[in-house]
C-alpha cells in the first residue's frame, strides 16, 4: 500500500485538500532542510512556501520514481540556488562551489534563532518520553521511526500479528502526542508570563 | 474523535493505508479541524524525534493553499503535453501523417478492398424511402413527440427516438416496412405494443416502447396511428 501514491493521484485529479495533508506531513522537514542550506531562518519558509506552490503547479511532472520529499526537496534547494545566484548579481560573485559546500553543511550553526533553541528543547523531551514508553510499544515504534520497516517488516521481527503493530505504533504516538501538547501548552504560558 | 480514525492517521503517515481509506481520510482531515490538528501534530513529533523541526508553531499551509487555490493542475495538463514537442517534432510528424495516408491510398487497389462506388450500388438497392427522417418526424407528429435520433437497423426496417414533451419522457418506435418477413420483425420485438398501419400507401408495422412511459399510455399514442391511418 502507497498512501503517498494515493494522496499523490487526488491532486493530480484537482483534490486540493490532498495538497493541504501533504503540506502539513512535510513542511516542517522541508523548512529545516532549507534552513541547513541558507542559514535563515525567515528566508528558509519563503522558499519552502515557493516549493510547494511550484510543485502544485507541476505536480503532473512528478512521475513518483522517487519520494514525494525527495522531489519537493529538489525544487527547494533549486529555488535556494536560485535565490543566491540573483542575490550574487547583486552583490557578489557566488559560484556553484561555495552553494555545495552549504548544501553538504548538516549541523545547525550557532545562528540559531530562539525557536530553533526551543526546538532542540522539544527534541530532547520527545527523545525522553520515547525512552520511558512501555519496552515492547518503544521498540516497535523506534523499529518504524529510525530503522525504516514497514509494518510487515516489524510483524516478521518481532514475531507478532501486524494488528499488533498497528496498535503499538498508534499507542506510541497517542502517548508522544501527550508528551507534544504538554510541551506546547507550558510554552505558551511562559510566553504569556 | 474515534480511535479508529485517529489510528488511521497513524497508518496513514507510514504510507500503509488503502487509497479509498486515504481519501476518507483527507476529507476528515478538510472537515474537522481537530482531526487536522492531530494530523499536524503528529508530523510535528516525527520531525522533532529526526531533529527536523525548527518551530513547533510553524504552519505555512494556509498561505500555501492561499496561492494555488486559483490554479487548477488539470487545466495546464492538455498545454503542457503540447508544449514538449516544439516546432520540428510538430511538422515532423504532420509529414509522417501525410505520408502514411497518402501510401494508404496508393495501395488500395492492391488490397483489393471493395470501392466506395459498389458501396453506393448497393445503398441503392435498399427499398427505404429516400426521407427517412421526413417519415419518422410525421409519424412522430401523431403525438408530438419530438425526434431525437433514427438509425437504420436493416434493409426494411428503422429505429427512432422521440421526446414526448407532454410526459417528458421518452418513446422508441421501431418501424417495419410491408416487405420484412413476419419472423425477422417478430424477433426483434421483445416489448411495447406493435400496430399495422399506413403511411400514404405504403403499409408499415410499428413497435412503440418505453423505459419510463406506461403500457396505457403507449396504448393512447399506438391509437393515433390507427386513427391517421
Amino acid at each position: 500500500m502507497n498512501s503517498e501514491k494515493s494522496l499523490i493521484n487526488l491532486v493530480k485529479n484537482g483534490d486540493k485538500k490532498a495538497y493541504e495533508v501533504l503540506v502539513l506531513q512535510y513542511q516542517d522537514r522541508l523548512v529545516y532542510s532549507v534552513y541547513k542550506f541558507l542559514k535563515d531562518y525567515e528566508l528558509a519558509q519563503d522558499i519552502a512556501q515557493e516549493a510547494f506552490v511550484k510543485a502544485f503547479k507541476n505536480i503532473e511532472k512528478f512521475r513518483g520514481d522517487s519520494s514525494f520529499y525527495t522531489w519537493i526537496y529538489r525544487i527547494a534547494i533549486n529555488t535556494a540556488k536560485n535565490f543566491l545566484s540573483s542575490k550574487a548579481r547583486s552583490s557578489e560573485v557566488y559560484d556553484d562551489e561555495i552553494m555545495e559546500l552549504k548544501l553538504s553543511e548538516s549541523a545547525v550553526t550557532t545562528e540559531n534563532p530562539e525557536n530553533i533553541l526551543e526546538a532542540e528543547e522539544l527534541r530532547t523531551k520527545m527523545m525522553e518520553a520515547i525512552q520511558s514508553l512501555p519496552d515492547d510499544i518503544r521498540t516497535t515504534l523506534s523499529l518504524r521511526e529510525f530503522d525504516g520497516l514497514s509494518y510487515e517488516e516489524i510483524a516478521k521481527v518481532q514475531n507478532c500479528p501486524i494488528g499488533t503493530v498497528r496498535s503499538r505504533i498508534h499507542k506510541g504516538r497517542e502517548i508522544l502526542d501527550k508528551t507534544f501538547s504538554k510541551y506546547n501548552m507550558s510554552n505558551l504560558e511562559t510566553n504569556t508570563i | 474523535m474515534s480511535k479508529t480514525l485517529e489510528q488511521k492517521l497513524s497508518l496513514l503517515m507510514d504510507g500503509e493505508i488503502t487509497p479509498f481509506e486515504t481519501k476518507r481520510l483527507v476529507d476528515e482531515i478538510h472537515a474537522n479541524p481537530n482531526f487536522k490538528s492531530l494530523w499536524q501534530r503528529m508530523n510535528k513529533h516525527k520531525a522533532a524525534m529526526h531533529g527536523e523541526l525548527l518551530d513547533h508553531n510553524l504552519d505555512l499551509s494556509p498561505k500555501i493553499m492561499s496561492q494555488i487555490n486559483n490554479f487548477s493542475p488539470k487545466n495546464s495538463k492538455k498545454i503542457k503535453i503540447w508544449s514538449n514537442f516544439d516546432f520540428f517534432s510538430i511538422t515532423y510528424m504532420k509529414v509522417c501523417c501525410y505520408l502514411i495516408g497518402f501510401f494508404f491510398i496508393l495501395s488500395l487497389p492492391l488490397l483489393n478492398l471493395p470501392s466506395l462506388t459498389s458501396n453506393t450500388a448497393s445503398s441503392n438497392q435498399n427499398i427505404l424511402p429516400l426521407n427517412n427522417e421526413a417519415l419518422l418526424v410525421d409519424l412522430g407528429s401523431n403525438f408530438n413527440g419530438s425526434l431525437k435520433d433514427f438509425r437504420i437497423t436493416s434493409s426494411s426496417s428503422m429505429e427512432a427516438n422521440y421526446f414526448v414533451p407532454g410526459d417528458e419522457k421518452s418513446l422508441r418506435l421501431k418501424v417495419f416496412f410491408d416487405n420484412i418477413p413476419e419472423n425477422e420483425w417478430l424477433g426483434t420485438i421483445n416489448k411495447g405494443v406493435t400496430v399495422h398501419t399506413r403511411s400514404g400507401s405504403t403499409p408499415l408495422i410499428l413497435n412503440l416502447s418505453s423505459e419510463t412511459l406506461p403500457n396505457q399510455r403507449l396504448i393512447k399514442i399506438s391509437n393515433t396511428f390507427l386513427e391517421n391511418k
